[in-house]
């Protein structure tokens, strides 16, 4: 499918509108893009290798090492600048993942009806009521801590709530006279999906894709915490975690405590204002209410 | 009709049994997708010796066909046998997790009260002042604490309370031995204990609970019942929880409902930091240690217990929502 140059255009001009119209999303890309920057240029600005022994355990801040060390001599804020590429890698693909496997289930649940969409509701039900992070626990600790399982983890547990988001779309439009007028004239499944079914999912998709984003980035962040991260990429939940068992506390290392904690939050802030923000756009009756 | 309503709960009652099932399942067939026996997985505790190892392997049919373990496997649960924890041993798993059930109840159980009252009034508040500073004050909060990681609002609290101030124990539920001369004064140090986690965990589940009620609560607000209540003089406090309230509690408390599984994950983080000696933690300590029938184990009651919650939940449901016994 090409991109017509008026659709780019188009696609442009809606997008000005979202960010003319919500200081929220505003906010939240600029966050988004100054991350995105930090993570690709991580080996400019780092000071050091993370995981090089470049000064004694457990320096204080200095102009050396201006978080200081951790309890090997690894320089903290190097660590924390790498660790962008770890949360945003995750957050994307694991998102990515998610809504990929949502629509998918979604999509053949809304379309087959009957048995097979029975099935697929209650699975997506039993998904649903086993706690969440628990299960991802269990799953990691088989898989072995590594970035791409917990990715994989993440698809694998968190789609059910757009597959039900998909289907229940899919229901509202399949019986609508403008798909059966497309069918009368000789259009097929395939050509009705691609013109109909998925520009229409677009709007609905994207909001929930950028506040899954967020979701993924908190479970890696949380996963890192209880020692199921990669040891081999520093990330802010790894850190944290090393700053709670290697005793930051008992040493007052505040140093090592905030800083981490604080770059998933805004993190997790950007995205989720930029995700509640296109919400808002793209379904007005939430400005309305007030949701947000 | 009571036919329909017996209807419903049969179903619920059918799904309630698949999904144990399922976990059961999904216990069963995890550690024998890894690479490795499952005898490396399940029976391979460092201090267990080659009989009780034997011992495990034949009571699990370790060594039958995979059909054969799977309803062994089945009937031991049932029974209550998780096997042996590595770290524990020789407490069973079933015990290693029964003794640790009452902290969590006890932590979990309050904060999801207080937080789910605190919340609905705070949403119902903002969705009243709506687009007023109070408002944004409390939208604001409701954000950043869902984009926060729980476990390090809980490193702040302890570090800020516990370590700088000193106001609060750093760890545990009690004070390590410690004689109490009443019961009180043993309460008095389990409250002490907790209620720094307890704070973190309602601040975690605030947000929620805020969020959608005040979404409600700003459409029903439009509706003409509430103008009516209002044009006739009821004191607006009154309209607010007595009239615009109402229609608002059967969502919220199937979304509560829905909320569990996520209390949970919020009780594996805070009780980690604060070292409370709860299921969370114990997670934790099996996690660290690889102590993978204890992990299954904790897995299991945790689901198990919230689709029971859940189940109880779909009950009161039926009864509350007429809609659901009439269909």
């Amino acid at each position: 499918m090409s991109l017509k140059a008026s659709e780019l255009v188009r696609g442009l001009r809606e997008f000005s509108i979202i960010i003319r119209y919500n200081r929220k999303s505003v906010v939240g890309l600029i966050i988004i893009v100054s991350l995105i920057a930090l993570a690709l240029i991580a080996p400019l600005i780092a000071p050091y290798d993370p995981y090089e022994i470049t000064g004694a355990p457990y320096e204080p801040p200095s102009s050396e090492h201006l978080l200081g060390t951790d309890d090997v001599g690894h320089d903290i804020l190097s660590q924390l600048i790498y660790g962008s590429r770890t949360s945003l890698l995750v957050g994307f693909l694991g998102a990515l993942g998610v809504v990929a496997v949502g629509v998918l289930i979604g999509l053949i649940s809304g379309f087959m009806g009957g048995i097979i969409d029975e099935v697929l509701m209650r699975l997506t039900d039993v998904v649903l009521v086993i706690p969440y992070i628990v299960f991802i626990i269990v799953l990691v600790a088989y898989l072995g801590p590594s970035v791409w399982n917990i990715i994989l983890s993440i698809t694998v547990l968190g789609w059910p709530t757009i597959a039900r988001m998909v289907r229940s779309y899919v229901f509202s439009i399949k019986n609508s006279l403008y798909i059966e007028a497309a069918r009368n004239f000789g259009a097929g499944s395939l050509y009705i999906m691609r013109k109909h079914v998925i520009p229409g999912l677009i709007p609905l998709i994207l909001p929930v894709y950028v506040l899954t984003v967020v979701d993924s980035i908190l479970t890696e962040a949380g996963l890192s915490f209880l020692g199921l991260g990669d040891p081999t990429k520093p990330s802010w939940g790894l850190l944290l975690y090393y700053a709670q068992i290697r005793g930051a506390f008992v040493r007052g290392m505040w140093w090592w405590i905030i800083p981490p904690g604080l770059m998933i939050t805004i993190t997790g802030l950007g995205f989720l204002l930029f995700g509640s923000s296109l919400e808002e756009y793209f379904n007005p009756r939430l400005r309305r209410a007030g949701t947000y | 009709m009571p036919g329909s309503i017996t209807r419903y709960i049969a179903k619920r009652l059918v799904f309630l049994t698949i999904t144990f099932f399922i976990v059961i399942t999904i216990n069963f067939i995890l550690p024998r997708l890894m690479p490795g026996t499952p005898v490396d997985y399940l029976a391979r505790g460092p201090s267990l010796t080659t009989e009780e190892r034997l011992r495990l392997i034949r009571e699990f049919g370790l060594d039958k066909s995979l059909w054969e373990q799977y309803i062994l496997y089945i009937k031991n649960v049932l029974r209550g046998n998780l096997g042996f924890s590595y770290k524990y041993y020789p407490q069973t798993v079933m015990d290693v997790i029964m003794s640790r059930m009452p902290y969590t109840v006890f932590l979990l159980g309050i904060s999801y009260t207080v937080a789910t009252i605190i919340g609905v009034i705070l949403g119902a508040y903002a969705a009243w002042k709506r687009n007023t500073k109070l408002d944004t004050v409390l939208v604001s909060l409701a954000f950043a604490t869902r984009s926060m990681p729980i476990f390090w609002l809980g490193m702040l609290f302890l570090y800020f309370f516990g370590v700088v101030l000193g106001w609060f124990p750093l760890s545990g539920a009690l004070t390590p031995g410690q004689e109490y001369a009443s019961t009180f004064e043993m309460l008095i140090d389990l409250l002490r204990h907790s209620i720094l986690p307890m704070t973190v965990i309602i601040l975690f589940l605030i947000g929620p609970p805020l969020l959608l009620t005040r979404s409600l609560v700003a459409d029903a607000l439009t509706e003409a019942y509430v103008r009516a209540s209002m044009a006739k003089g009821l004191p607006p406090r009154m309209v607010l929880f007595k009239h615009a309230l109402r229609p608002v509690s059967l969502p919220l408390s199937t979304y509560t409902a829905i909320l569990l599984g996520y209390v949970v994950g919020g009780a594996v983080f805070t009780e980690t930091v604060f070292n409370w000696p709860g299921v969370g933690r114990l997670i934790y300590e099996a996690v660290m240690r690889r102590d993978y029938p204890l992990i299954q184990g904790a897995f299991f009651i945790i689901a198990v217990s919230v689709l029971l919650a859940n189940f109880i939940v779909d009950l009161i449901y039926a009864y509350l929502d007429p809609r659901v016994r009439l269909q």
